[in-house]
């Protein structure tokens, strides 16, 4: 019977061809369709499909299946050093497009590198302890009696180390510490001022890592008059000499004591946020402190402690603890459950300097290890998006040589091969001149950020691991897009039309130059907005007079003659006052006391807490400060039993009272003092612009008031300052003189936000500088696409004017496109930095706009040096070959 | 040369291609072996046996003859080789050989 003919199904045939060698599979397919037919003749149809797709199936045996393409192992090698050896004659070939594109990678990964220093040293302090993971220190709380959290210390009380140490088992051990006031050392001839002086427990040893160059842990501190000092001090003093053994003389406050060095110890290194030179035994504190000093719970806040907690145990439950502690011994406080007004908390070791304010206050330095490093990351994609749309740009010049590699047999996975080869080698070429230029530029950002950082591959292992990593990333990522872009391509049509058919408009490389221009617009406007922002800062009524007042620490020597001393001075014609206080402005109100107000009507006692400073009768003079009501403190001390409270706005304000007329009068008890309000004065800035002014009360008292203020005239400077000099070693022969002006105090606060201006310009400039180099080489290679377009035009009657206003406008929408999203990203996180302050200028419009036009200059000048090139040529050079 | 041994299915195909002369292809050899002896090799053993024998040395291969029952796709024709003639003819003197030895083995008596 002849059966209608019919096909066989289709589907086993696509899975043969699927896993069939090539050299077999016609051979085949055709034997299983003729047999087919056969079947259909002889036993119908079913049969036949049924006996196709089994056969099928049975067909696949390894003689058939494609072979691995094991020779293309062997060739690799052979293959790579083709393709370095084309990549070099290419760069040779294009230079200029060549050393465009390098310059752009070098810098990114330039900016990289020195980032990548940055923060690997600031996350590695402190981390060099054996037991770095399990110290904490502690921290103090205070808080005002809405239960807010007022302030924050890192010293405690004398007792809270020891209770620590003795009471909790999950705490192994604990030390203290005690900052001395820069005592004079002196051996035989040498003697310094040092600032650096501090009483240690010997526990500090199971805490913290130390290295020992003469002298043993157990045996140093054990004593009582024995220190231990560190490397460099030693050499300071004794030269080469051992320094164990011998004594040196402590000289403070006109009492002078001999203590025995008992060791050295290696310098601290500078990934550390302490940096103690000389380490003394506490019992020699113990026996000069008061007894009442060391046993205090509460207050007497001088002692920095640190705890070292037992693995196994959870800081969280230790904190815990400490309400119930503090409760224990501590008598209630003007009323209230000690631990509702104090607290204590735990800082991890490794968390201090990262959580330490860069700046007097507002952003911490991990906010700017983060920023840094997304700027890095940032800069170093805008150099590899760079690589990408140049280098696709120029390889639609070298599609005669994809084709013929084709036909001699390269697959499509040869050709991405060797275009990812080729950006490799690149990366390479700019990691080594990235490399050079920031060992170039290592110095000056060491100058500026006060670190050491190194390059040396011996001294930093990171690096190495960086660079080579870094190499291959960069290669990798800028050379994927190329080289997929560039292996789609159909041979013979590349042969055959010799420029090939490219999509003039990609909507991946599109999106890249939108990528780079939103990066580069946002960070314009990053740069002039912190520019602005610490202007207004510099300029803004700080409330005091702070040019020509030169300060110095009054010793206690000064304060006991202090009126002498202050009329002495005024005979020199170029000081015009002088003032003695605890503190100045620019530093910070430390001291508090708690203050007490006699409600009007019901005469009851009103708590307060109040930073105050010590001052004298001329400091409001000295540093210009305006009297809203009342009157100053008088030359002459009242009696001490009723002093004259002056206070500033804020304090009227948050003591309740109306206004400054109503204050005059009040009846008042701050601390041991009691008394009268007698004068307000008008706000001013005492601490830096980050925070907002705080209430504050000045008191006139004998106490040791440490700083020296003093106001000079201007001229005659360094005659000035000599006869200051020459006043004080009156006082203080011994001593060095260290005058410093306040007005170089006030900058000195915003030195970080200074800092952080330079830097984000230095980056912004290279950015935009990447991303103008990009966008040269894309337009470059645009308007060669378009050169027979643009001549036709010409010979058409267009101006040169018309051309460039019709290239550019193509790019002008792009850049309108980056701007629309780059504004709303500068202004979340450029609001969010300038929070930081309590006193900022406002994100305005005409910011913004400024911004986008600056960057659409930029971008006109960049696209028409690139293309008057074109618009002024010839149109004939481009035609004549048609 | 992958081994030079004969095993027997490869035997009967490599007689059969000698029997075919000039239409020794696969589907071809396939039907000859099931009309001639009462086996029914699948098409992929077989072709896997073709496989073998050229590795080896016993055939060669020629392309050719596009039929449209075949949808226009060309066949591969088999000859034997030199080497391959050899082989058979060892091989048969060798089956012979043993046959002969055998004492008291005559066809009478079977069918």
């Amino acid at each position: 019977m002849k059966e209608k003919w019919s096909n066989p199904p289709k589907w086993p045939d696509k899975i043969l061809k699927w896993f069939c060698a090539d050299e077999h599979l016609e051979i085949l397919q055709g034997d299983l369709h003729e047999l087919y037919e056969y079947r259909l003749a002889t036993q119908g149809k079913r049969k036949a499909r049924l006996h196709y797709i089994k056969d099928s199936f049975d067909m696949l045996r390894p003689f058939a299946l494609k072979k691995k393409k094991s020779k293309l192992r062997i060739n690799s090698l052979t293959m790579f050093k083709n393709y370095f050896k084309i990549s070099l004659r290419n760069m040779r070939k294009h230079k200029a497009y060549a050393s465009t594109n390098i310059l752009g990678l070098s810098a990114g990964i330039s900016c990289f590198l020195l980032i990548f220093l940055y923060v690997q040293d600031e996350l590695s302090y402190d981390r060099y302890h054996e037991h770095a993971n399990d110290i904490y220190r502690v921290i103090t709380n205070s808080f005002n009696e809405g239960g807010e959290l007022n302030r924050s210390f890192t010293y405690t009380s004398p007792m809270h180390g020891q209770e620590l140490r003795e009471s909790y088992p999950q705490v192994v051990s604990a030390v203290r510490f005690n900052p001395w006031n820069f005592p004079l050392i002196k051996y035989k001839d040498a003697q310094f001022e040092e600032s650096y002086f501090n009483f240690v427990e010997p526990e500090i040893f199971e805490i913290f890592s130390f290295n020992f160059i003469e002298g043993r842990a157990e045996t140093a501190l054990t004593d009582p008059y024995t220190v231990i000092i560190t490397e460099s001090t030693a050499k300071k003093y004794f030269g080469d000499d051992n320094a164990y053994g011998k004594t040196i003389e402590v000289i403070e406050q006109g009492t002078s004591l001999n203590y025995l060095v008992t060791g050295v110890v290696e310098d601290f290194p500078d990934q550390s946020h302490m940096t103690y030179n000389f380490m003394a035994s506490w019992e020699s504190y113990e026996s000069s402190a008061s007894a009442n000093d060391l046993n205090d719970y509460y207050g007497n806040y001088n002692y920095p402690t640190y705890i070292r907690l037992s693995k196994e145990a959870e800081i969280g439950d230790l904190t815990s603890l400490m309400p119930a502690m503090l409760d224990n011994y501590i008598d209630n406080i003007d009323g209230f459950v000690p631990s509702e007004k104090i607290g204590l908390t735990f800082q991890k070791l490794t968390d201090i300097h990262l959580n330490e304010s860069a700046g007097a206050g507002g952003t911490s330095k991990m906010y700017y290890v983060n920023l840094f490093s997304v700027i890095g990351v940032l800069v170093l994609l805008i150099a590899c998006v760079n690589y990408m749309n140049l280098s696709t740009a120029k390889y639609a010049n070298r599609l005669k040589e994809i084709g013929v590699r084709k036909v001699m047999g390269a697959k499509r996975v040869n050709i991405t091969q060797q275009f990812l080869a080729e950006s490799v080698v690149y990366a390479f070429i700019a990691l080594v001149i990235g490399f050079v230029l920031s060992l170039l530029a290592l110095p000056m950002i060491n100058d500026f950020s006060e670190k050491q950082l190194t390059l040396h591959p011996f001294e930093n292992q990171g690096v190495i691991l960086v660079s080579l990593g870094l190499t291959a990333l960069v290669g990798l990522l800028s050379g994927s897009y190329p080289s997929l872009f560039m292996s789609k391509f159909n041979a013979v049509n590349a042969l055959k039309n010799g420029k090939g058919k490219i999509k003039n408009r990609s909507i991946f490389r599109t999106a890249l130059v939108v990528f780079q221009f939103t990066i580069t617009i946002a960070l314009i406007i990053g740069v002039t907005v912190v520019d602005r922002q610490i202007s207004f800062i510099r300029n803004q009524d700080i409330g005091f007079e702070r040019e020509q007042i030169v300060n110095f620490w009054a010793s206690p020597s000064i304060n006991e003659n202090l009126e002498v001393f202050k009329s002495q001075l005024l005979t020199n014609p170029n000081i015009i006052g002088s003032s003695a206080s605890s503190r100045i402005p620019t530093g910070r109100l430390g001291d508090a006391l708690g203050a007490h107000t006699f409600n009007e009507k019901t005469k009851e006692k009103v708590g307060f807490r109040l930073p105050f400073i010590l001052v004298d009768a001329d400091y409001f003079e000295v540093y210009d400060i305006q009297l809203l009501s009342g009157s100053t403190l008088s030359k002459e001390l009242k009696a001490d039993t009723i002093q004259n409270f002056i206070i500033n706005e804020a304090a009227v304000k948050g003591l309740g009272w109306g206004s400054p007329e109503e204050a005059i009068g009040q009846k008042m008890e701050y601390g041991w003092y009691s008394g009268f309000v007698s004068g307000v004065i008008k706000d001013f800035h005492f601490e830096s612009l980050h925070s907002a002014i705080e209430p504050m009360l000045f008191l006139q008292a004998n106490n040791n008031k440490r700083a020296m203020s003093v106001k000079i005239s201007g001229q005659n400077i360094p005659e000035t300052l000599d006869f200051l000099e020459t006043q004080f070693k009156v006082y203080n022969p011994d001593r060095t003189f260290n005058p410093s002006f306040v007005d170089d105090l006030f900058n000195a606060q915003y030195e970080t936000e200074q800092r952080l201006s330079e830097i984000s310009k230095v980056f912004s400039f290279l950015a935009i500088l990447i991303a103008c180099l990009g966008l040269l080489g894309l337009v470059a290679f645009t308007m060669e696409q378009r050169a027979k377009e643009i001549s036709v035009r010409k010979v058409l009657g267009a101006s040169v004017g018309g051309i460039l206003v019709m290239i550019n406008r193509g790019y002008l929408i792009l850049i309108a496109l980056a701007f629309l999203i780059a504004v709303p990203l500068a202004y979340y996180f450029l609001s969010s930095w300038l929070e930081t302050f309590a006193y900022h200028i406002k994100l305005s419009a005409s910011l913004f706009i400024l911004s986008g036009l600056l960057s659409i200059g930029i971008a006109l000048i960049t696209i028409s040096s690139q293309a008057l090139k074109f618009a002024q040529s010839n149109p004939i050079k481009w035609l004549r070959n048609d | 040369m992958k081994g030079t041994y004969l095993g027997e299915f490869e035997e009967i195909v490599l007689l059969t291609i000698g029997v075919l002369q000039d239409e020794a292809y696969g589907a071809a050899i396939k039907l000859e072996i099931e009309s001639r002896t009462s086996r029914t090799p699948s098409i992929g053993a077989l072709h896997s046996a073709l496989s073998r024998l050229e590795d080896k040395g016993f055939i060669d291969s020629r392309e050719g003859g596009a039929t449209k029952s075949r949808g226009g796709r060309r066949k591969r024709f088999y000859s034997i080789t030199v080497a391959g003639k050899a082989t058979l003819l060892k091989a048969n003197e060798l089956r012979n050989e043993l046959f002969n030895l055998i004492p008291n083995l005559s066809t009478d008596g079977l069918q």
